[in-house]
């Protein structure tokens, strides 16, 4: 037998290790071109960003990874598994919390939850205690037995997040998941999805809010046009040159250095220079405000 | 305030003018009902009046002989009627494949060759078709008249010969002479009258020349109370000018007792001994229809309420939905078929006495049969239209031009033949045929010697439903589950 190569190894290392594999992914809709010729590369355990405005192509990618949408052209390759072929392998696999609040509002909260564990393959004492878990976690064991259209905005994502974990996914893909909901609830939501990290699930985050990502995603795609503009962590992206020549300059101190002093020296160079505390953004402000726990008191009106 | 009004209407008109379903309600459905309700009705338009629409009788002629054949030849001839010369048209009429059955009883033609009363023709007829039954009698009438006004003549003449006590040797030599110079009945009442007077005046003259005077009187007396008397009719005859309670004698009462003709009304019996109502068999069977079709396609419809809600994505995200998501849909709109369809047959059962529970194996077979069709219509509709409020519209003036050319408003064999025709292209025509083949006419799914069975409008359904069925799957695969 003929030893393999190490730098073969090496490759095949890398590949097993790699969760989603797209090699010039296209899809068009009619004339307009949704995804045009994307590489991206998903690493075991990652948490990955995919960031661009409306229009960009993100949740066009998205469906097409998760079996929803047929690629014009390209290799797709999820968890091993082609997604146009291997569909019900695949499923059984991922989840996919939907940019909608994909429930069946004239079905309770834990009838909902049961709906689809049963169809993602649960059955008996196993499904039952994935609905209670999914009930809890996401903050609705009063509420079990309430119609999901007497739920506030933040309750239904939160049920739109967990009955998409009930199968216990290697791969998540969450579109969008916070979109709407009050701080509280999209903090909730964050929680959830970093402990859904930290359990070894595989994680696909498409938004276009910055902050998400800087908080949820190990590495960034940014897309824009169908296309892939740039990719790496937030430090690697801050380190490209022409997003460095797009930003002002700043002066960095160390931790616990007298701010004062160091401001009379550069005073006494002829350099202006004063003290002022950074700026928090709302956000911060209205959570330090408002507290962190969640408000299910206020409900909607059922429509 | 009069120009924040104006403001608010150009915005409100622009809105409607973008909502083409209001378009649609507004504009198309009620012109083409109106258009298909005229044609129904009598109108001129689409070649639907009068003379385009045929009624289906049966003739079986039993004498076989040239004066019957002369008869059948003459029906024939009537346009607005669509004739088939067979056997066994009782059964034909009982089975609802026909309006009316003529039959020629054998010895017709020889009776009438001989002077003499020929046997009464028999037209079977449809009480559930009363309007084609009407108008076939009416239709029927003149063909009749004349081919029967020969005999009718000569039994006339002969009993005014018996009258006037003319000598038996000049009988038949004055009859002949009238009937073959009169064919049409006012000419022959004409003959009739002049003949009698001139046999009057001959047999006056006779009694005066063998009597005297006082037998003179006597035929001056007789002579008066001729001129009273009402016409002559064949003591043979049926009596159907004698006057009804209030009287009158109805044109369409007394036609068929002067043609020589006996209708009989193929009513079908009920087990129970109730009397069957036609109207109340079609009213439940065209509910059964219609409004099955109306809710099961709305319901059909959640399924692109579902798509629009992301709901639909979520489904197919599981590993075990695919294509169990349309199967799902079926079961649940067939479920639903069916328990409308067992609360409207309740009701009709316990409040209009509609004989269900004395049909109800066929029943059920064919409840089942229409549910599954419906139900595939409805989700071919959901399928193959992008929005709901589009399939609303689509499936609204489909379901109501299928409702009307298929029998579910009024009955088909009142329609202009080519909409007949039409009407068998949709489901609602065999939907119809076969609950009304079983709550009016009593027959099961397998035909007995006695009666037809509804087993060729459920095979109709079911393979239609087959069909559209797997068209629905496919334009699910196409337009769901890859777009």
């Amino acid at each position: 037998m003929q030893p393999i190569p190490a730098q073969v190894r090496d490759a095949e290392a890398e590949a097993s290790s790699h969760v989603i594999e797209v090699r010039g992914l296209q899809k068009t809709f009619g004339d307009v071109p949704a995804v045009q010729g994307l590489d991206l590369v998903v690493h075991q355990g990652e948490s990955l960003g995919l960031l661009g405005p409306n229009g960009a192509g993100k949740t066009t990618t998205l469906r097409i990874l998760s079996t929803l949408l047929t690629a014009d052209a390209g290799t797709v390759r999820v968890l091993g598994l082609d997604p146009a072929k291997d569909g019900p392998a695949l499923r059984t696999r991922i989840g996919v919390v939907p940019q909608d609040i994909a429930l069946y509002h004239g079905l309770r909260a834990e009838e909902n939850l049961s709906l689809f564990g049963e169809l993602s393959g649960l059955r008996g004492a196993r499904l039952q205690e994935r609905v209670e878990w999914g009930l809890e976690t996401a903050g609705l064991v009063e509420r079990r037995r309430s119609l999901v259209s007497e739920f506030s905005g933040g309750m239904k994502r939160r049920l739109n997040l967990v009955a998409a974990l009930l199968h216990e996914p290697e791969l998540v893909f969450l579109d969008e998941p916070t979109a709407g909901v009050d701080p509280q609830s999209r903090n909730h939501l964050f929680e959830q999805v970093e402990a859904i990290h930290r359990g070894g699930a595989t994680l696909v985050y498409t938004t276009h809010a910055m902050g998400e990502v800087e908080r949820l995603c190990d590495r960034i795609v940014i897309m824009d046009r169908g296309r892939c503009l740039a990719q790496g962590s937030l430090e690697g992206l801050r380190d490209l040159e022409e997003v460095r020549a797009g930003l002002g300059s700043g002066l960095q101190v160390e931790p616990g250095a007298d701010l004062e002093r160091a401001a009379a020296i550069l005073r006494e160079h002829g350099v202006g220079a004063e003290v002022r505390g950074a700026a928090p953004d709302l956000e911060s402000i209205f959570l330090a405000l408002t507290g962190r726990a969640l408000r299910d008191e206020s409900q909607e009106v059922p429509s | 305030m009069i120009q924040t009004a104006l403001t608010l209407l150009r915005k409100d008109l622009r809105l409607f003018a973008r909502d083409r379903t209001a378009l649609f309600f507004l504009l198309v459905l009620p012109i083409g009902l109106g258009a298909i309700m005229g044609t129904a009705m009598g109108g001129g338009m689409m070649g639907g009046g009068s003379k385009a629409r045929k009624i289906a009788i049966a003739v079986e002629d039993l004498d076989r002989t040239p004066r019957s054949q002369e008869l059948v030849e003459a029906v024939r001839s009537i346009k607005e009627l669509r004739v088939e010369v067979t056997a066994d048209v009782r059964r034909l009429v009982a089975d609802g494949d026909r309006a009316g059955g003529l039959v020629i009883p054998a010895g017709y033609g020889e009776a009438l060759s001989s002077g003499g009363a020929p046997p009464d023709l028999v037209l079977y007829r449809d009480p559930a078709k009363q309007i084609a039954s009407q108008v076939m009698v009416f239709q029927l009438s003149p063909v009749l008249f004349q081919q029967t006004a020969k005999g009718l003549g000569s039994r006339m003449m002969g009993r005014v010969t018996e009258l006037m006590d003319l000598p038996e040797a000049s009988r038949g030599a004055i009859t002949e002479e009238l009937m073959g110079s009169y064919l049409r009945v006012e000419d022959i009442m004409e003959g009739v009258e002049a003949a009698a007077a001139e046999a009057t005046a001959e047999a006056t003259a006779e009694a005066t020349a063998e009597a005297g005077p006082e037998a003179e009187a006597g035929a001056e007396a007789a002579t008066e109370r001729d001129d009273d008397a009402p016409p002559v009719t064949s003591a043979t005859e049926p009596d159907a000018t004698e006057p009804d309670a209030t009287g009158d004698v109805g044109i369409m009462e007394a036609l068929p007792g002067l043609m020589g003709l006996q209708i009989e009304d193929l009513s079908p019996p009920r087990a129970d001994g109730l009397p069957r109502s036609a109207g109340a068999s079609h009213a439940f069977s065209a509910m059964a229809v219609m409004m099955l079709l109306f809710n099961l396609v709305a319901f059909a419809g959640t399924l692109l309420e579902e798509r629009a809600e992301g709901t639909l994505d979520r489904l197919r995200l599981t590993p075990q939905a695919g294509r169990a998501v349309l199967l799902g849909k079926l079961l649940v709109t067939m479920l639903l078929a069916i328990v409308q369809l067992v609360l409207l047959f309740a009701f009709g059962a316990l409040a209009f006495k509609v004989p269900v529970l004395e049909h109800l194996p066929a029943l059920a077979a064919a409840s089942l049969t229409w549910a599954f069709a419906a139900s595939a219509l409805g989700l071919l509709f959901a399928t193959a239209c992008r929005t709901r409020k589009q399939m609303e519209g689509l499936s609204t003036l489909v379901i109501l031009v299928m409702s009307a050319v298929g029998g579910a408003w009024f009955p088909r064999e009142i329609l202009p033949e080519w909409f007949q025709t039409a009407g068998l292209v949709t489901p609602v025509a065999w939907a119809m045929d076969a609950f009304h083949g079983i709550l009016w006419y009593g027959k099961g799914v397998l035909s007995t010697p006695e009666l037809g069975g509804v087993m060729v409008p459920l095979v109709v359904l079911g393979s239609g439903g087959a069909v559209m069925l797997a068209a629905a799957f496919a334009l699910y695969q196409r337009r769901f589950e890859s777009a």
